[in-house]
């Protein structure tokens, strides 16, 4: 653990050219169908355009207003609040920086809660689950963010959950992180008031 | 000049964004962790912390401890930033000696502007 942080820069300048190329921060969202999250490369910010479309693996309607929901519906995958004051504070500069940095922790995360379910290790999934919960909030990643209180909840009572719940925990955050890509380009994309 | 305000919180993507809603009018310093923001503290104490709770390790609770039992810190401003809403939470934590508390996430930043800009008004009004 690091002493004062040299902080992340937020480019002013780019936050209006809404560029932002996640080629590699992002995993394929299969995660449910058998496959694994991993720990993604860092993406670039880059503020270069064209914006990040290209990047995505999963496309979604250029509404901007659009809360994305999974098949099984509730909580939605984004919720739309926090991501407005993501985006009225720092436009797609400030998602793309945010979106990127919680692909590459939170499957690590996730990583981390297996493994303390594995051990029965309830303070370490305690700990796991309530640091990507407050993340997953911050970045409107709400049904990622619900299940993770759910396992914190049970953690701090002593009750370690079964392996499925992770499994779903996986599912939920490899479709949100294709959702958040979704968004991201979408920002990226819309025209600069 | 601007006013110092220090954040400790360990998740990467919320202190950027704490960053990014107050840098316009502030000078801000990021820590990750409790020891290293009271070893920086000792040499200059900043104007007011965010403080989350959960820190690994030190807790925010411990941290707080610590500021209040340091002579040059004991009357800085701390607003416990943090993800423990349930209902008592914020009683238990201005008991702690917390001055405000706020809640994430953040989903309306003037709350967190207006309560950093009330502190700090209420600190320079401070007779001295």
């Amino acid at each position: 653990m690091g002493g004062r942080k040299a902080p992340v820069a937020f480019d002013r300048q780019s936050r209006r050219d809404g560029a932002c190329n996640l080629d590699g921060a992002w995993n394929d969202g299969n995660a449910g169908r058998g496959g694994a999250l991993r720990p993604s490369a860092p993406g670039v910010c880059d503020g270069a355009r064209p914006p990040a479309a290209r990047s995505t693996r999963l496309r979604l309607p250029s509404t901007p207003s659009m809360t994305v929901v999974s098949p099984t519906a509730e909580p939605p995958v984004l919720a739309p609040r926090a991501l407005a004051l993501i985006e009225r504070v720092g436009g797609a500069a400030l998602l793309c920086q945010l979106a990127t940095l919680y692909a590459g922790y939170a499957p690590q995360r996730v990583a981390d809660a297996r493994a303390a379910i594995a051990a029965a290790d309830a303070p370490t999934l305690r700990a796991a689950c309530h640091a990507l919960k407050s993340g997953s909030a911050q970045l409107g990643v709400e049904r990622v963010s619900a299940r993770c209180a759910a396992l914190e909840a049970d953690a701090t009572a002593g009750v370690v959950a079964a392996p499925a719940a992770i499994d779903a925990l996986e599912a939920d955050l490899a479709f949100a992180l294709a959702a958040l890509a979704a968004r991201v380009a979408v920002t990226a994309a819309e025209p600069i008031a | 000049m601007s006013a110092r305000i220090a954040v400790v919180e360990d998740n990467p993507d919320n202190r950027l964004l704490v960053r990014a809603i107050l840098e316009d009018q502030y000078d801000v310093e990021e820590y990750e962790a409790g020891p290293p923001a009271l070893a920086a503290f000792a040499v200059a104490a900043p104007d007011l912390l965010l403080l989350d709770i959960s820190l690994p390790g030190m807790d925010g609770v411990e941290v707080l401890r610590h500021v209040r039992a340091t002579p040059h810190l004991a009357g800085l401003p701390v607003v416990a930033l943090t993800a423990h809403a349930m209902t008592g939470d914020r009683e238990r934590f201005l008991a702690a000696g917390f001055d405000e508390y706020v809640t994430k996430p953040i989903v309306d930043e003037t709350i967190l502007l207006d309560t950093i800009a009330q502190r700090l008004a209420r600190r320079q009004s401070r007779p001295t």
